[in-house]
């Protein structure tokens, strides 16, 4: 009968895994805080560059100099239906005057709002101190259809009594040529490449694409083994023949570009395109 | 940030699937980094494209074929290690140690192509139809079945080659073996 052999499989069985313990939790969590669709490992998340901090306050005190009124109160913080609703009236005021306002409501919580890639404008990205992302901290979106990748958030709201310490990050509109301080794939719903078929293309037919979309390719990322993640290195230039399997922009007319010498494989790049919303791609 | 139901219907299912996908994939990574890894990849994948994955147990097929799909590229690319999932490395590790002395049978089913091994793994481990494996194969029904046939005939072939004696594999095995059917 069939079924003895299907038992003589059966006995290699590795006993099944009966329950979803605390790493499977966390994974699920973890999941959840990426964007969706997912990102490749270089670009997976919200990144912030390490200077944030003295170069945010470098261009936020020439701004705000030429706004005189607008230092007096930053924020504007309601309290709404168990939370506090916070926006921010200037979003180039001093990070330290942001957090004097919300620890004069109680919270420990600082904001820092970066220069974004289009698809993280007015996105917010509340993360612990041991870089988790905070659930409880909201983005405020309005009504209607959002059309990027990280929200459409016109505020944030903390729960009020909110006891932990948090990192609030939120993404702003990049000025002409500044570099983002907060980047993701240049297809990500917002950007640029978003819904374009360019993976497995040639560097040459992918640089066209993006010359159309008036950016320039600034550095390859070269994935030196296997289909995604591994190790990678930098270089100025590749081989036009190569092809490209993703890359990111750095400011709005410059792009990082993923590269490799051989394609991707199909049925990952297939898995790829399913996974948007696009209209029939 | 908007609406919670992308993360509602994520939440569900991953609770529900969870044990079934982690089972898979242990019973065919290697080391406890792999299978945390493609766990964390399948699931991954599940987010990303959470709009695809059909209602009710078709969504644990679904879930199946990317984690075959995710397995079959991991292996590829083995220095790969995901920024997720730590934690559950360390869970998986404290897992109880399969089996892992099978015997002459052991050997011949490994000695068989990787597609084979997973068609009958479907079958008796996973124990899926020859339709659900159709659908986590995305393949037609008729192919399934012709290929688990194939596959449980080389099977009885490699179990003949290392022991002659297939009466304990019971007489299908035997009829298999020599060609019969």
């Amino acid at each position: 009968m069939t079924q003895d052999l299907d038992h003589v499989v059966a006995r290699f069985a590795a006993p099944p895994v009966t329950e979803a313990g605390g790493g499977a939790l966390d994974l699920m969590r973890e999941i959840m805080t990426e964007e969706r669709p997912r990102p490749a490992r270089r670009v997976l998340r919200w990144r912030i560059a390490a200077p944030t901090g003295a170069l945010l306050t470098a261009l936020v005190l020439t701004v705000t100099w030429l706004m005189p009124t607008s230092t007096a109160s930053a924020l504007d913080i309601k309290q709404q239906d168990g939370y506090y609703v916070i926006q921010i009236k200037d979003l180039y005021a001093d990070p330290e005057s942001y957090e004097t306002q919300l620890r004069s409501v109680g919270l420990d919580v600082s904001l820092t709002v970066v220069p974004a890639t289009a698809a993280f404008e007015r996105m917010v990205f509340p993360s612990s101190p041991n870089h988790e992302h905070i659930t409880e901290i909201k983005g405020i979106d309005p009504p209607g259809p959002c059309d990027k990748l990280g929200g459409c958030a016109i505020g944030v709201k903390i729960p009020v009594g909110f006891k932990g310490a948090a990192q609030i990050n939120v993404g702003r509109k990049a000025r002409p040529g500044e570099r983002y301080l907060a980047f993701t794939r240049w297809d990500a719903k917002g950007e640029p490449m978003y819904c374009v078929a360019y993976r497995n293309k040639t560097v040459a037919e992918v640089r066209e694409m993006l010359r159309e979309r008036g950016i320039g390719i600034e550095e390859f990322t070269v994935t030196t083994r296997g289909t995604r993640g591994g190790d990678y290195e930098v270089r100025d230039s590749v081989p036009d023949s190569w092809f490209v399997s993703g890359g990111s922009l750095l400011a709005s007319d410059v792009a990082s570009a993923q590269v490799g010498p051989e394609p991707l494989d199909q049925e990952f790049v297939d898995d790829n395109e399913k996974a948007t919303d696009c209209p029939a791609s | 940030m908007g609406p919670p139901e992308p993360e509602q219907r994520f939440e569900e299912i991953y609770m529900a699937h969870y044990p079934a996908v982690a089972t898979y994939v242990r019973r065919r990574a290697g080391s406890p980094d792999d299978i945390a890894d493609a766990i964390a990849e399948t699931f991954t994948t599940a987010w990303r494209r959470l709009n695809d994955i059909p209602q009710g147990d078709e969504a644990r097929l679904w879930l199946y074929g990317v984690a075959r799909r995710v397995l079959a590229n991991h292996f590829r690319a083995e220095e790969r290690r995901t920024a997720l999932a730590s934690r559950l490395r360390e869970e998986v590790r404290t897992w109880p140690e399969p089996v892992r002395d099978h015997g002459q049978a052991h050997e011949a089913f490994m000695r068989l192509p990787d597609a084979d091994r997973e068609l009958l793994g479907l079958v008796a481990w996973e124990g899926l139809s020859g339709q659900e494996i159709a659908k986590v194969l995305g393949c037609s029904r008729g192919a399934a079945r012709i290929r688990l046939h194939r596959a449980r005939k080389r099977l009885a072939r490699e179990l003949a080659a290392l022991d002659p004696d297939l009466t304990g594999y019971g007489s299908r095995a035997v009829s298999l073996a020599e060609g019969r059917s």
